[in-house]
């Protein structure tokens, strides 16, 4: 895996986890 | 993208071009949303699972069940938002080259919804026998969850295949072989044997035409050349 790669899906990694962080988020402040 | 060591300028690399800002700010939000929206729809359908699995709002009658505060508009929200989002990813990531997830998000989406069965098959709020109904939805989600990762090993493995041919030396399979003229199919042996037939034909033909074999001369080489004897 080239380094261009590699940190193209380090970054969606990244953005992966913050997004299920804000769905757990969001079930929480609408469902309660 | 390098920086040139005496004027300290950005340089793109020579070798590939460089991905389009906004195509890349869009890429990583959008592998968020729809993270985001598979985690909703997950844990929406885990809170209707934890009242029985089933429920209803709205409408004429009065339900039995009602939903959760809020759950329906999350499930239906999260699917709708979320097959939106999966689109414009697989959109932006393989128009611009970006190296994405893109092929995961089918079995992340019912790998997730398969285990919920599972989970609550085994073990079901009120505390009694496994669900088997719920069991055999989960085996199906994973079975679906599983299908399109079956699907892209062999798209791999096909191209894979044919470079090796390549590098072997050896001709490429009969599919990839261009059709003949004559549509005699992709057989080179076969093609140019029926090439051969056809000019040795048009020749008689010709020689016929001008006068220098009789009709009889011309017929009886002509069944020659058709049985292969002539050709």
């Amino acid at each position: 895996v080239s380094r261009r790669a590699a940190a193209w899906l380090v970054a969606q990694l990244v953005a992966i986890g913050v997004g299920i962080w804000l769905g757990t988020l969001i079930v929480e402040a609408v469902a309660g | 993208m390098r920086i040139d060591p005496t004027t300290g300028a950005a340089v793109p690399s020579p070798e590939r071009p460089a991905v389009p800002v906004a195509k890349a700010v869009a890429a990583v939000v959008l592998a968020a949303g729809v993270a985001c929206a598979i985690t909703v729809v997950f844990l929406a359908m885990r809170r209707v699972m934890d009242i029985g699995g089933a429920c209803a709002s709205g409408g004429p009658f009065v339900p039995v069940q009602p939903c959760p505060e809020g759950v329906p508009g999350l499930l239906v929200g999260g699917i709708i938002l979320g097959l939106a989002m999966a689109f414009a990813y697989a959109w932006v990531t393989l128009s611009a080259g970006i190296p994405g997830f893109a092929w995961l998000m089918w079995p992340a989406l019912f790998g997730a919804l398969g285990w919920n069965f599972i989970d609550y098959g085994v073990s079901p709020p009120d505390g009694g026998d496994p669900v088997w109904g719920w069991l055999v939805c989960g085996v199906v989600f994973f079975l679906m969850a599983l299908l399109p990762l079956g699907l892209g090993v062999l798209a791999f493995r096909r191209p894979e295949a044919t470079r090796l041919r390549t590098a072997a030396g050896l001709p490429p399979a009969r599919r990839d072989a261009p059709a003949t003229a004559d549509g005699a199919g992709a057989d080179p042996p076969a093609g140019a044997e029926a090439a051969s037939v056809v000019d040795a034909l048009e020749r008689l033909a010709a020689l016929h035409r001008g006068g220098a074999i009789s009709d009889a001369e011309y017929e009886a080489a002509k069944r020659q050349i058709l049985s292969g004897g002539l050709a």
